[in-house]
């Protein structure tokens, strides 16, 4: 795929098996977006062509994209129209109408935990709560195949976990989801195959278990103790259990963890009108 | 103050980054200004008046009399029978018609100046156009009286002129009137008459033998028809229209920047079906509001419908699809939001001004009249025109509503090919 004199994707070929969850895992400009845009029949690829199922895009875009349901980057959303609003503008493009189209609003709405703000402006949602609502849009046709276009960008911690779990909700009813981001520990949460991609060429793709096998000498495992174990204590019990070459240290988990554990899983939806960007797409 | 000289750089360099931006910034005033220079100016000896000319008897003084106001620099000339000049002024096609009747060669004669007996000759005209009546009424008087004043320095005409006074005269006249016009006779007689003339008449002096009575000319002959605020609300509602065409384009751009386009192309909806769909969005509103204006119109300003009812619903139905078709050309030239704002404000307003929309047509240079003509936002006027106080009917509509969709058809179609989904 070539933009005047920048070859943004270069040669790849990459398949992607129905039912998976897969990361496109890749820096900035690595080329992950335009691909998915070639996947979507947004862009007509230079060179070679992208199939989904028995469908070629570059012949038949309108009946891939019915197929698909993309989460994009950027906020795509009304930000005068109201919440309910923005939902019936993007079912009812997908031809959904009349009591279908109510169903999948609701739908829309549960999924998106924003059943209590579905008369709010979107402009005056917090990152998150339009975060969840860009994600909901996507999917009010019920698509088979899942893009999700670095979905997570700006919001808190609470809220990319809601994204995940309906992540893993949509891939476990049998959805191919396909999640590009250049966050290492999303791919690892949540994709079981992943493919990596730089200067718009494919670096490797393999299961996730295969990537790291090729790459890491030593395993890793998280052991839980109860409190009052001290770490001489543990390693007395691994020796005994025969396992001489064992290292322990001890770590409080990541930031994240911490933040989540003290601030708890709970949405914070009600905390909106504190925003600084109050009513600005961010 | 170097924090406020780097501010200040900082504004310079982002206002000449764009380049189409900064030009529209001198281009608008200057072009602008030199429109309503032009309107505004004084009108030149050179302003010709197109006059049709209706000769209902054509005898050598009236075809003498029609010479001269051909001969005079400030009329155009054309004659046309009687049936054509109430049409094409009735319809706006032409501006001033002068109908001479049976009489006008007894009118015409020396003596008819001092018979306190006037003449009539309806001077028809377009009842937007009452400024250009009125000169014309007095540059017809002007060369009434030269013609006629001309041939008084005939000697054997100011005999026969005199002698036909005296011959007038009853028995019981003014003695002092007879003894003046046997002298007059005598002199003009002997020698050149013309330095006596305004010495008196018969009854009250001397006066125009033939009086040009302004007639406001319309299809069905009502005058009273016309309205000022038909014109002013046709034009002032195509301007704001287009205007909204213009913010129509920006806020595609502004999806283009947002991101919500890239989600309506990942719906079934083809581009062109996206596009169209904005375009149909414009032209909705635009019907949306001319419903509204010509409403307060109908019942506040007492506008009327006085020609075909479904020729006005097509002419504004056809303005609308037009201004749907502008904002999707506005939305392929501009790149930006800014550059929608300034080219589209310049656009408007150049559309807006020749067209009729902001002064009626009269007050422009003829050049930009006929050139006026190409333009559909002179259709729309004219046929809105048509349709209300110049009462015609639904056949006169049909032109406007071709050139209002054509021209539509025309917009959209180089706004499509041009208009980039991606920035």
């Amino acid at each position: 795929m070539v933009f005047g004199e920048v070859c943004a994707v270069d040669g790849l070929s990459l398949e992607i098996e129905q039912g998976s969850l897969t990361g496109l895992l890749g820096p900035n400009g690595a080329g992950k977006t335009t691909t998915l845009s070639c996947v979507a029949g947004l862009i007509e690829p230079t060179e070679g062509e992208v199939r989904v199922g028995d469908i070629d895009v570059a012949r038949e875009p309108l009946r891939v994209q019915r197929l698909l349901g993309v989460v994009p980057q950027s906020l795509a959303l009304y930000p005068t129209l109201t919440v309910e609003a923005n939902l019936r503008v993007f079912g009812g493009l997908f031809g959904l109408a009349g009591r279908l189209l109510s169903e999948r609003v609701d739908w829309g709405l549960t999924l998106a935990q924003l059943e209590a703000r579905k008369t709010s402006l979107v402009g005056n949602l917090s990152g998150g709560m339009k975060r969840r609502l860009n994600l909901a849009c996507a999917l009010l046709h019920d698509p088979k195949i899942v893009i999700c276009d670095e979905p997570t960008t700006g919001v808190d911690p609470q809220s990319r976990n809601h994204l995940f779990d309906t992540i893993r909700r949509l891939h476990r009813e049998g959805r191919t989801v396909i999640y590009t981001t250049h966050y290492m520990e999303e791919v690892e949460a949540l994709c079981d195959r992943v493919a990596i991609m730089d200067h718009g060429k494919l670096l490797a793709e393999d299961s996730l278990e295969g990537l790291l096998r090729g790459t890491e000498q030593q395993t890793t495992f998280q052991l839980k103790v109860q409190r009052g174990r001290t770490v001489e204590e543990v390693l007395e019990i691994l020796r005994a259990a025969g396992i001489e070459d064992a290292e322990l240290k001890s770590s409080s988990g990541s930031l994240e963890q911490v933040f989540l554990r003290l601030t708890g899983r709970a949405l914070r939806d009600g905390d909106a009108s504190n925003d600084i960007c109050e009513g600005a797409q961010s | 103050m170097k924090g406020l000289f780097w501010l200040i750089r900082k504004d310079l360099m982002i206002f000449f980054a764009d380049r189409q931006g900064a030009l529209m910034t001198v281009l608008v005033p200057v072009v602008l200004a030199s429109l309503l220079g032009m309107l505004f100016a004084p009108r030149s000896s050179s302003t010709v008046l197109k006059l049709l000319v209706v000769v209902q008897e054509a005898t050598p003084p009236v075809r003498d009399f029609v010479a001269a106001i051909s001969a005079a620099e400030t009329f155009d000339v054309e004659e046309v029978d009687e049936a054509t000049a109430r049409a094409r002024v009735g319809a706006g096609k032409a501006s001033l018609a002068l109908i001479l009747p049976v009489g006008t060669t007894e009118a015409l004669q020396p003596a008819a100046m001092f018979q306190g007996k006037q003449r009539h000759a309806e001077l028809l005209y377009d009842p937007s156009d009452d400024i250009e009546a009125t000169m014309a009424a007095g540059l017809l008087t002007q060369v009434l009286m030269q013609e006629t004043m001309g041939s008084l320095s005939d000697r054997d005409t100011m005999s026969e002129m005199f002698g036909d006074l005296e011959s007038d005269l009853g028995p019981d006249a003014d003695a002092q009137l007879k003894s003046f016009l046997a002298a007059g006779r005598t002199l003009s007689e002997s020698a050149t008459a013309t330095k006596t003339l305004n010495t008196g008449a018969e009854q009250g002096g001397m006066q125009p033998p033939v009086a040009f009575d302004r007639v406001a000319a319309t299809v069905t002959g009502v005058a009273s028809q016309y309205n000022s605020y038909a014109h002013n609300f046709a034009g002032m509602l195509l301007m704001f229209l287009l205007f909204a065409g213009q913010t129509r384009a920006k806020h595609l751009v502004a999806e283009r920047q947002a991101g919500t386009l890239v989600r309506l192309r990942l719906s079934p909806a083809s581009d062109r079906t996206i596009l169209l769909g904005a375009a149909l969005s414009t032209t909705a509103v635009a019907l949306m509001a001319s419903a509204v204006v010509y409403a307060v119109g109908i019942l506040v300003f007492r506008i009327e419908i006085s020609g075909s009812v479904p020729g006005f619903v097509g002419v504004l139905l056809c303005q609308a699809l037009f201004v749907g078709g502008f904002g999707l050309l506005l939305a392929g030239l501009g790149q930006t939001e800014e550059q929608i704002g300034s080219i589209g404000t310049f656009v408007v307003l150049i559309l807006s001004f020749a067209g009729g929309a902001m002064f009626p047509s009269f007050m422009m240079p003829e050049w930009l009249r006929a050139g006026s003509q190409l333009l559909p936002t002179y259709w729309a006027t004219h046929g809105l025109a048509a349709m209300t106080w110049r009462g015609m009917g639904f056949s006169e509509a049909l032109l406007p509503m071709l050139v209002l969709l054509s021209s539509a058809l025309v917009c959209a179609a180089v706004g499509i090919r041009r208009f980039r989904f991606r920035s």
